[in-house]
């Protein structure tokens, strides 16, 4: 149970033994915590006394009276937020003045309580100030763990951005000092290579653009009424290239039609990527099957090919950015390491999930649950 | 020079084309890995005499964790390493100058991505050089 040590400053024996009495049998419970706040309290009858407790003992919380011999509390007040000490205060005062109301905020107190004040009074000011703490954790908490999470993603992002520069410019270097040959032939491969490179890199920045997209929230999104089943059909057609350069047959099991109430273009990268990532994971002569079912509370988009599969392991990843499954099967597949994070995020949106099951050498099925809101139906 | 066998390590398949092509213009032997394990089993079985390691590989540190199994293994513990690396400005370590600390990470040379030809002939020629001395 987390206990919160809360500082008691105030020259009345009385006051500092009633706190001491009502909180030790108190605590504070929300709905969204798993265990209540109890509180511990650290006694102190004078500011100067306070003030080495603060350094030493680092309370959570301070419940502070104004009228102290030596220091006053409004001036203990000052010290304690010029000396950066982020610790929320509450006031105890003898009579509520405006004067002292509006000082003591104006140097960081968080509430009142006025003397004499009943454990029902005392109590509702303890669960305001442990609120008003415990949101500043977790938003201190959030704020740290983004900023981590952001740095992370732009480190493997430039990463990625640098590895194709890398590659293009090793193969100009190749070329400048004449490192292949003399004929303009011998750099057929090294040419090829790079156009690969940089149109891989430009399918990254793409796939970037749109994960920007989905993540800058709802601005951009158009959601109406969206016929899947050609739309499936024309990125399949899109896709008929890269399936024929490796003898790969699409089989497709499509109703008439399945009206989905979505944003087109969201709907689109979900079923492009799972189709080409369903081709280039596959195997020389092999295949793919798409299915789209209308069900009564859901749509379901299948995705099955014969391909290379994933080990538990890479399964269990495979939906976090930057992720690429790498072996000696998957090494010349190009990709940006997004696709799966993207199409994850968007069936989040639609409140849907995605299934994953696959198997090495025998190939994945991907089952793309999306639920019919009442805005669906 | 002819005898010379180099192990290159790099998970980028591009990459190993274009230092393997500038090496064996060199006339350097080439034997090439695509990860820290295949490395690992190349280096036994190959014997080479130098190698050439990328850093983020699989994991953001996979050249420097092969780096150092690599100098555990007795017989190569004096194993020239040249580490390719094109992570300086993002984890903000200077390697070049972390190498005077004796603890760090056990490169002969880094050089950064991409690589200039000469550069990297020269940057061989030197660590094969200064091994040659200490014999």
């Amino acid at each position: 149970m987390p206990q919160l040590k809360v500082l008691v400053v105030d020259d009345e024996p009385g006051i500092l033994s009633g706190i001491r009495i009502i909180l030790n049998d108190y605590s504070v419970g929300y709905p969204f915590l798993d265990e209540d706040f109890t509180f511990e309290t650290i006694e102190s009858e004078n500011a100067e006394d306070a003030l080495r407790i603060i350094e030493n003992s680092k309370p959570d919380l301070i419940l502070l009276d104004n009228k102290l011999p030596g220091m006053d509390g409004i001036d203990l007040l000052e010290l304690i937020s010029d000396w950066g000490f982020e610790i929320p205060v509450m006031m105890i005062t003898s009579f509520a003045s405006l004067d002292l109301a509006v000082k003591a905020t104006k140097n960081g107190a968080y509430n009142f309580v006025t003397k004499p004040f009943t454990p029902q009074e005392l109590k509702a000011a303890m669960e305001s100030i442990t609120k008003h703490l415990f949101l500043r954790r977790m938003t201190q908490k959030l704020n740290q763990e983004e900023k981590q999470v952001r740095f992370q993603f732009l480190s493997v992002l430039s990463h990625e951005l640098k590895a194709p520069l890398n590659a293009v410019e090793e193969f100009q270097q190749l070329i400048l000092h004449r490192q292949a040959g003399d004929k303009l032939k011998d750099y057929d491969i090294i040419v090829n290579r790079s156009i690969d490179r940089i149109k891989a890199m430009r399918l990254l920045i793409n796939d970037l653009l749109d994960l920007t997209k989905i993540e800058s929230g709802s601005k951009s999104r158009k959601i109406e009424p969206v016929d899947l089943v050609p739309i499936a059909q024309q990125l399949i057609e899109n896709n008929r290239t890269l399936a024929e350069n490796s003898k790969i047959h699409i089989y497709a099991n499509f109703p008439k039609e399945l009206i989905y109430r979505a944003d087109i273009r969201e709907m689109e990268i979900v079923i492009n990527n799972l189709i080409s990532n369903a081709i280039k994971y596959n195997k020389e002569k092999g295949s793919v099957y798409i299915e789209l079912q209308d069900l009564d509370q859901e749509i379901r988009l299948i995705i099955e090919d014969t391909g290379i599969g994933m080990t538990e392991e890479e399964a269990a990843k495979v939906f976090r950015d930057f992720i690429r499954i790498k072996n000696v099967k998957t090494r010349n597949i190009s990709g940006s390491g997004l696709g799966l994070s993207i199409c994850k995020k968007i069936v989040n949106l639609y409140g849907g999930q995605i299934q994953l099951q696959t198997e090495v050498d025998k190939g994945s099925k991907f089952i793309i649950q999306l639920p019919k809101k009442e805005t669906n139906k | 020079m002819a005898n010379i066998k180099i192990l290159l390590v790099d998970d980028d398949p591009d990459l190993i084309i274009a230092v393997q092509t500038i090496l064996e213009n060199k006339g350097y032997e080439v034997v090439a890995a695509y990860n820290k394990k295949e490395g690992l089993e190349l280096l036994l079985t190959e014997k080479p005499d130098l190698a050439i390691l990328d850093v983020m590989m699989e994991g953001t540190h996979d050249g420097f964790e092969l780096a150092r199994a690599i100098k555990q293994i007795p017989e190569y513990e004096k194993l020239p390493i040249i580490m390719l690396t094109s992570v300086d400005s993002i984890t903000g370590v200077n390697f070049k100058a972390a190498m005077s600390d004796p603890n760090w990470l056990p490169a002969d040379e880094y050089i950064d991505k991409p690589v200039e030809p000469n550069d990297l002939i020269e940057t061989i020629e030197q660590v094969l050089a200064a091994k040659a001395d200490k014999r």
